[in-house]
């Protein structure tokens, strides 16, 4: 906990409360559209991979400061999930960061438990609906061994442990280079799957693509501390969090660089025995 | 503890009899020798092993990396497909002393610490209910509290139990309709092929969200893998940053209309 003092975070910039704005006003588009039946609705929406290519291109010209500004100030809450006042306060951030764009967003809370985040956008004419998960609490950062300060979110570029140098972020400009990398507790373990599926979706739709399925979030605060209040908390919430099926943003990409889609986990016990 | 020369071969060793407990309990392949632990394991679908087919091959990479002259099973299994099945890990061992402390005295007690890695349908009370019957089949009195010298007065073996319960494994079929969405989706906006994995072979409890739930679960991860988790210096690098952003932009944009496309 000595390095809780540095919890200051960039400002939200004019020009991603801008890009906020613009978000507002196309989700207000979309929702001006008449709510055809399935068949017009999958006419207008089969956006090709290629216009998705140029759409996620198209955002990082112009607002690739923007995401990392998001991303910065989201890696800059000091998120260890015994904390519960720290936890709360990423997650009605979090809030915050969806209410943006337009996403019915709200704090879950639960006796005795640190809250979670649950936000809900329906597409009219959708028929299926999709959780996306991720986690915004992080590990303990009392171990020795830390070349930053992992509450201050830093740019490198390269990998830190190899020598790489730190980019001052006034000096960062945009297109970042693929292999730099932003050093910070949660900033892979999980905070950056949330700004990513927010910058999704911003990318999307300033593109004018609709999403193919209703979304919800599932945000949780506590799963580096086991989840010991996941059961409770889905209980308590299993009319909202309804669904066709969840998608979890959490766990890294295969060691050869490429992606995976990881269909099942094991289980596990643990057993001492004394003779 | 005691002399080891004037009680050895008559004080029983409690190290020798939990090395003997743990030898009993599975083989040198890695096959848990404890009667019914496997009797709920799901066998591998087609689909399943299809998909692990499909996965590069590592092993002989890995083995040459962490120094093995041999894996478990005898190597006609892929990785893969070894983690698809349940383990039962010795983690730790402790009793007496070793190196410059050790001395010759028999033990007063011996500690093990074990792991249990459950693939689906296995239970964690179900596979407890095995391992203890086991252990009272080699002749042990199971206690769960230090025990009472008359307790250990009364049985010529007892064992003390510490269970952390855990959680059980989940695993989505690949051949369900929104397993092929994703995939499908994935590969279209990534402009690549990804990676099928069945199951990892650690643990998350996504158990709960399936009991609760009942709706598939699927992992979409985007991060780097040399990403520092849980450690000092956590990063994420920005071309991860960007692919993620592209792939859920996918899923969002187009899994949808790929699912109708698939059928239910």
């Amino acid at each position: 906990m000595s390095v809780r003092g540095a919890t200051s975070s960039p400002a939200t910039s004019p020009a991603l409360r801008a890009a906020s704005a613009g978000v507002v006003l196309a989700l207000a588009a979309i929702l001006a559209l008449p709510a055809g039946g399935r068949e017009a609705y999958a006419q207008a929406a089969a956006p090709t991979p290629e216009a998705i290519r140029a759409a996620v291109a198209v955002h990082r010209r112009n607002h690739e400061m923007d995401v990392m500004g998001e991303l910065r100030e989201l890696l800059a809450m000091p998120n260890i999930a015994s904390n519960v006042e720290d936890i709360r306060r990423n997650a009605e951030h979090l809030v915050r960061m969806m209410e943006r764009r337009g996403i019915r967003a709200r704090v879950l809370e639960l006796d005795g438990a640190p809250p979670a985040v649950y936000g809900e956008l329906t597409t009219p004419g959708a028929t299926r609906t999709v959780v996306l998960y991720a986690h915004f609490d992080g590990q303990p950062v009392d171990g020795p061994g830390w070349l930053t300060d992992p509450w201050q979110p830093t740019l490198v570029a390269g990998r830190l442990e190899d020598g790489a140098r730190i980019v001052p972020w006034a000096e960062a400009t945009p297109p970042l280079d693929d292999e730099w990398r932003v050093y910070g507790r949660s900033a892979s373990d999980d905070k950056s799957p949330i700004v990513a599926y927010l910058a999704a979706l911003d990318a999307l739709r300033a593109a004018g693509i609709r999403p193919s399925v209703n979304l919800k979030f599932f945000l949780e605060g506590e799963e580096e501390a086991g989840s010991p209040n996941l059961r409770r908390m889905l209980e308590r919430y299993r009319d909202l969090l309804a669904a066709d099926a969840w998608i979890f943003g959490d766990g890294p990409v295969d060691q050869s660089r490429r992606h995976q889609i990881v269909h099942g986990v094991r289980g596990v016990m643990g057993l001492q025995m004394t003779v | 503890m005691l002399h080891s020369g004037h009680y050895g071969n008559w004080a029983p060793n409690p190290a020798v009899m939990l090395v003997r407990l743990l030898a009993s309990m599975r083989d040198d392949e890695g096959r848990v020798t404890i009667p019914g632990f496997y009797d709920d394991v799901r066998p591998p679908t087609p689909a399943e092993r299809e998909a692990i087919a499909a996965l590069p091959p590592v092993e002989e990479t890995l083995a040459r990396e962490l120094v093995l002259g041999r894996v478990e099973g005898g190597g006609a299994e892929r990785l893969p497909a070894r983690i698809s099945m349940p383990a039962l890990n010795l983690d730790g061992l402790s009793a007496g002393s070793v190196g410059d402390a050790a001395r010759n005295a028999i033990p007063t007690e011996a500690t093990a610490a074990l792991d249990i890695r459950l693939v689906p349908d296995q239970r964690p009370e179900r596979i407890r209910e095995a391992v203890e019957a086991h252990i009272r089949g080699q002749g042990f009195h199971i206690v769960y509290e230090e025990p009472s010298p008359e307790v250990l007065r009364a049985h010529p073996r007892v064992i003390r139990l510490t269970w952390d319960d855990g959680y059980a494994a989940i695993r989505t079929p690949p051949d369900l309709p929104v397993s092929r969405a994703v995939a499908a989706t994935a590969e279209q906006v990534l402009g690549t092929s990804v990676l099928r994995v069945p199951t990892l072979g650690g643990s998350l409890p996504m158990s709960i969200f399936e009991e609760v739930l009942g709706v598939p679960l699927l992992i979409v991860p985007m991060v780097n893998h040399d990403n520092n988790q849980h450690a000092p210096n956590e990063n994420l690098r920005i071309r991860n940053l960007w692919d993620g952003i592209l792939l859920y932009a996918g899923l969002i944009a187009r899994l949808g209309v790929e699912w109708e496309g698939v059928g239910t």
